[in-house]
């Protein structure tokens, strides 16, 4: 029989609405597991955990595929037993012992944490601890102990029902929220850092999401839809089934290019785009659009800008990234698994389109005149835009899927 | 729509289309004696037979320009001669630098021709093997003269001469047959004909690339393709007639028309007009890369090239240009247009229209 404990995170802080997000992620979970796993198996919750059981082996792809599914906090891969004190000093060697094979000549600290949640236990944690610890550092002369950091670490779990848990692996959610227990979401992707990271963050606190890109086609290459594609293929993995849409831009761009002060011109485009997200979103029935945006990162990320955005727009503007240093966005970026997508050199048209002096601090009625004076000039434009996309849809297992 | 990538290759003509449809109901192998085969193998030469009075020497056909350049300087990598390559010549003669230490680099001037001066100083008697585009088909420049041709044969009659003539074969200005060359690759694609399908002219023997039944005078097996055969050598009579010399100085008239247009649209480098054969247009775009005007010209229905059609893709060094002393950035700024002789003074009015639209687009960005 193998065995996988899925514990959960934030879902502990929850009320009386927690069973119902735990249904809600089981059946993510069960969603993810059906695919990479062709054998019966059950999912249970056990003490506010979920059980994987099955009696063929989990592959690795589907151990590391359920890392991104938010609202998990942990997943190991265990061998159950028994809370017998032999059983369980057996199984920790057999299982040190093959790993200890696997890297031959190599030296390793360790340490050995129990918990038990059942009290009524006759075996005490400390003990059990002390005597698989004594029973390792015997056995494997490679071995030595280091409680702070250390290279291994042997997790056992004593639990209800006289069941135990032995594993030497525990990987680390993504954490906060099931998907969808906080509504959904139109992320506006490009192909930087910021965006991705801004969408796991999200998603991360629950928010399910479908994603945007604005293609600035001719200013740049219809290269950079597959490196949108591949951006997406990756952050699919934190979201139940998600769609791309991929709207054609150059043409308002173009306009807003011949008739506006080349000062608001970068302005004046994201303003465009929250016009027509929010338009999209609201067909869509969705709750926010979400953005990769930092304060200040560049001249048109200031706050009086995106004051004038938040006006214009008709669902909240949701900016995880506020208050984040570009050095911390680069760190998750690595974490999610996005930095070397994100790394991927792409046309960008930025060079090109930027005004040579871009204003710093918009000017409040200048920027309505110049919004009120576009519109006319784009009405029609941006209404195409709204439903002329390119539709490309995802599984939470990073495949591009026909819908 | 506007098609201007003919160097990269030419639509099918409209009687080649039809050759290869009704060729394709021929049925047997031209090496079986039965008279199916007999007529095909009948069909086969009679088409040799007409290649064989356009060029030097005799001809076989390959499966494309790459095989026929592979086949030659394969013939020659045993003896360990060295042989001269251009570096930023068609990846199927300068791939080779890379991998034999006997060889080396032509060098060129930045206009897009050899530099013949310079390398009739490095030239001695130990070399085998020289291998060159006629006409380089970026540029469209041609990178050397007949008679430059001749005094390197007049002074090394031992040394092989290779010319990849893809760009400039069958249309028009030159007299291969009077080439004093040793071998010419030529290509099927480029004369709107079938992609697929290539051929070598040739004045001695070589080593065959390829061993098996001894086709083609035992130097290319392979069981030819005769609808692909049919098609190559009708597109060879029909561009004989069509790329004639009026059509030629037309359209070095209409080049030179509209590149006098331009100027005046935008800031342009022009240092290929002068070499460059009449229905090649390359130049540079002095503010901009053309990648963007690619997009903006095929926006319009409009189909040129911003470098060769096998590397464009990439946004590595072009190495065309950078044999010609170009940098990077000025590689990115480089644009051709290949025109067909269906080009015309109505094309090139609506070439120009397009072409101002665009500028009209693009000028409030510079």
């Amino acid at each position: 029989m193998k065995t996988i404990l899925i514990n959960v995170d934030e879902l502990w802080l929850r009320g009386r609405n927690r069973s119902h997000f735990f249904r809600v992620l089981k059946g993510q979970l069960d969603n993810r597991i059906k695919h990479f796993h062709q054998f019966k198996y059950s999912l249970k919750n056990e003490n506010q955990r979920f059980v994987l059981k099955s009696d063929h082996d989990f592959s690795r792809d589907l151990i590391e595929n359920i890392v991104h599914l938010p609202g998990l906090n942990s997943i190991l891969p265990v061998i159950e037993t028994t809370c017998e004190i032999d059983k369980i000093k057996d199984i920790s060697q057999q299982l040190m012992g093959d790993l200890l094979a696997r890297n031959p000549s190599q030296l390793f600290t360790f340490k050995v944490t129990t918990i038990r949640s059942d009290k009524r236990l006759p075996l005490e944690s400390m003990q059990v601890s002390k005597d698989v610890g004594g029973r390792l550092l015997s056995v494997f002369d490679k071995l030595s102990v280091q409680i702070k950091k250390p290279e291994l670490e042997v997790h056992i779990k004593l639990t209800f029902g006289n069941k135990c848990y032995i594993t030497l692996e525990k990987l680390e959610g993504v954490g906060g929220l099931p998907l969808k227990s906080s509504g959904e979401g139109l992320t506006l992707i490009s192909g930087g850092f910021d965006s991705p990271v801004a969408s796991v963050m999200m998603g991360a606190r629950g928010v399910d999401q479908s994603f945007i890109f604005f293609h600035a086609y001719p200013f740049v290459g219809n290269e950079v839809v597959e490196k949108i594609k591949k951006l997406v293929a990756q952050l699919a993995k934190f979201q139940s089934h998600c769609e791309l849409m991929i709207v054609p831009f150059g043409n308002i761009q173009k306009k807003i290019i011949a008739h506006c002060d080349p000062k608001y011109r970068t302005n004046l485009f994201r303003w465009a785009m929250i016009q027509v997200a929010c338009e999209i979103a609201r067909k869509k029935k969705k709750d926010c659009l979400i953005t990769g945006d930092s304060l200040g990162q560049v001249a048109s990320q200031v706050i009086q800008t995106l004051r004038l955005l938040d006006q214009s727009a008709s669902l909240p503007i949701v900016r995880p990234l506020i208050g984040m240093q570009k050095k911390e966005i680069i760190k998750k970026s690595h974490r999610f698994g996005l930095h070397d997508i994100s790394c991927l050199p792409h046309d960008d048209a930025c060079s090109l389109l930027a005004p040579k002096s871009p204003v710093i601090k918009p000017d409040f009625y200048l920027w309505a005149k110049t919004v009120e004076h576009l519109t006319d000039e784009l009405k029609e434009d941006l209404i195409k835009a709204t439903s002329s996309y390119q539709k490309y849809f995802f599984t939470p297992w990073g495949e591009e899927v026909e819908r | 729509m506007l098609y201007l990538d003919h160097a990269a290759s030419s639509p099918l003509l409209p009687g080649v289309k039809k050759s290869m449809i009704e060729a394709l109901d021929w049925s047997g192998n031209p090496a079986s004696s039965h008279m199916l085969g007999r007529e095909l193998k009948k069909k086969i030469e009679s088409a040799r037979t007409f290649f064989e009075s356009q060029g030097p020497g005799k001809f076989i056909f390959t499966s494309s320009a790459t095989e026929s350049n592979n086949t030659i300087i394969n013939s020659h990598l045993l003896n360990e001669k060295k042989i001269w390559l251009a570096k930023g010549d068609h990846p199927s003669l300068s791939k080779y630098i890379d991998h034999h230490n006997f060889i080396k680099e032509i060098p060129f001037l930045s206009d897009g021709r050899v530099n013949f001066d310079q390398w009739m100083r490095e030239l001695n008697t130990d070399v085998g093997l020289i291998a060159l585009s006629h006409v380089d088909g970026q540029t469209g420049v041609v990178t050397m003269t007949e008679e430059q041709i001749h005094i390197i044969k007049e002074k090394f009659p031992h040394i092989w001469f290779h010319l990849d003539a893809s760009q400039s074969f069958g249309k028009g200005i030159f007299e291969y047959q009077k080439f004093k060359v040793d071998s010419i690759t030529i290509c099927s694609h480029k004369i709107g004909g079938p992609i697929g399908i290539g051929g070598l002219y040739y004045q001695s023997s070589f080593k065959p690339l390829l061993l098996g039944g001894g086709h083609e005078y035992g130097l290319r097996s392979s069981t030819p393709s005769v609808f692909l055969i049919e098609g190559f050598v009708t597109a060879l009579k029909e561009v004989n007639i069509i790329w004639s010399s009026e059509k030629l100085k037309e359209l070095k008239e209409l080049k030179d028309d509209y590149l006098i247009f331009l100027k005046q649209e935008l800031p342009l480098s022009l240092p290929f007009q002068d070499y460059s054969l009449p229905q090649i247009c390359s130049f540079f775009i002095d503010i901009l890369t053309s990648d963007i005007f690619l997009r903006f010209f095929e926006e319009k229905e409009i189909y040129l090239s911003s470098s060769a059609a096998c590397s464009s893709k990439n946004k590595k060094e072009n190495p065309a240009l950078a044999q010609l002393g170009y940098d990077k950035k000025k590689q990115q700024q480089f644009l051709r247009m290949s025109f067909g002789t269906e080009f015309d003074r109505s094309a090139l009015n609506e070439l120009k229209l397009k072409t101002h639209q665009i500028c009209e687009e693009i000028k409030p960005l510079l």
